[in-house]
């Protein structure tokens, strides 16, 4: 099994975590990743300001890929959006089709055709599938308290992931969290933005709706979050102590990338899961589970 | 694929009431946002401001009765706004960066990081974004509207 690792900007950069421990859970699993070098921007930003650059960007990631026969997986949750968006209207949009042909063809690029798009946590979920990873489990999570955050871009819009899960009643990440030994929380606005979207536009309005989903999840009584975006983690936890501070609450709650929580489940040495580069740290959640 | 279209929202509400920028910022409102597009009474107001404080997080879009896009027209709504010299100052930065390093931060001062954390080094010197931005004439100079504050 070979796929193309989508970084995007966040992840290797703010969220390398994230990177080491996907890296380490996808070699136990046996899954062959491959570095595409040329990898840039995968559009997102520039779809504020111009859609077709936006989509020229995108499709030229797609078209690298796709020139190696891989499909693409990918670690941030817009990039996901981004890429799989463009993927659909050069399908079904025949004039943003040949004005997206045309961009690429002044980068030496074809038109993707047939490359496919998915996130890291539906890769595992969907294409390695929870016995190859319930197999590979040595170390259970049993009673570990999980609220999975799956954010926004994970899941929305539907159809562009082939409708495989209810964006209203999602699943996936609580059976991966489950796969791990661990037990997935239900609890308020689970299915909540983490406000990273306006970060950059109004810092004040961001926080707030972050600290909505911190509160939810603290109240519920979870050992930790588990999230799937870098931005995600940005939000929920590089800014958690503002928020704290802000609301004068404390949640202490440590953030973790669903890849760490399956590589601890599966006995790999949190420093090799990047658990030091966590800002929350986990130390309780470590002396439970590592040994 | 029949892209429907602000016209045929019946301004129910759905998109406000699950709008989570709105849960915490009552100003914001993505149902007047629609209408003011079938209305025809966009304003520099409502693209200077009110366009950035959507989240993109499509849940409008997605529990919309009518199946309106309403993320795509906010969207469309800022790519009007930077036609007018209104683009959001993070944007402008956001995107300037791209145009310099290819990506929204300049990836290769984090080689050194990288390295340590045992992961590959990265290399973009940003041409091909600078390509993209340029053969499309993406300009994000201020225009004939005023800046954003």
């Amino acid at each position: 099994m070979r796929i193309a690792l989508f970084l995007g900007c966040s992840a290797p950069v703010r969220a390398q975590n994230y990177e080491m421990s996907f890296r380490k859970v996808a070699a136990r699993l046996g899954v062959e990743v491959v570095d595409i070098q040329e990898f840039g921007c995968c559009g997102y930003p520039v779809a504020s300001v111009d859609e077709i650059s936006s989509l020229v960007l995108a499709a030229r990631n797609l078209a690298l890929a796709e020139s190696q026969g891989l499909d693409v997986v990918c670690l941030c949750s817009a990039c996901l959006g981004t890429l799989a968006a463009a993927a659909e209207r050069i399908r079904e949009d025949p004039e943003i089709r040949s004005q997206v042909k045309k961009g690429l063809e002044g980068l030496g690029q074809k038109l993707p055709e047939k490359t496919r798009v998915l996130h890291a946590a539906r890769f595992l979920h969907e294409v390695v599938g929870l016995e190859r990873i319930r197999a590979a489990v040595t170390k259970p999570l049993t009673g570990l308290k999980i609220a999975a955050h799956y954010g926004c871009h994970y899941l929305k819009p539907a159809h562009l992931f082939g409708k495989v899960e209810d964006p209203e009643s999602p699943a996936t990440l609580d059976a991966l969290i489950e796969a791990a030994g661990a037990a997935p929380l239900d609890y308020a606005g689970r299915l909540g933005c983490c406000g990273g979207g306006v970060l950059g536009t109004s810092e004040p309005t961001a926080l707030a709706v972050t600290r909505k989903r911190l509160g939810a999840a603290h109240s519920a009584g979870a050992d930790a979050m588990v999230v799937v975006c870098p931005f995600c983690s940005v939000m929920l936890e590089g800014n958690q102590k503002k928020v704290e501070k802000q609301a004068a609450e404390t949640y202490d709650l440590p953030i973790l990338f669903l890849s760490q929580l399956l590589g601890l489940a599966m006995g790999i040495d949190p420093d090799e899961l990047g658990f030091k580069l966590n800002r929350i740290k986990a130390t309780k959640i470590l002396e439970r589970f590592s040994s | 694929m029949t892209r429907r279209d602000e016209k045929i929202c019946f301004a129910c509400g759905t998109c406000t009431a699950g709008c989570p920028v709105r849960d915490v910022e009552p100003s914001f409102d993505p149902r007047r946002i629609v209408r003011r597009v079938a209305l025809d009474l966009v304003d520099d107001d409502l693209l200077k401001t009110e366009v950035w404080l959507c989240a993109d997080c499509h849940t409008c879009s997605e529990r919309c009765p009518q199946k309106v896009p309403v993320n795509e027209i906010v969207m469309a709504l800022r790519n009007l706004a930077v036609r007018r010299g209104l683009v959001h100052p993070s944007y402008r930065a956001q995107v300037e960066t791209i145009r310099k390093a290819g990506r929204v931060y300049e990836v290769e001062d984090w080689n050194k990081k990288r390295e340590k954390s045992g992961l590959p080094t990265l290399r973009d010197d940003g041409s091909a974004a600078r390509q993209v931005l340029e053969s499309l004439g993406v300009t994000l100079e201020a225009g004939e509207g005023e800046e954003p504050k």
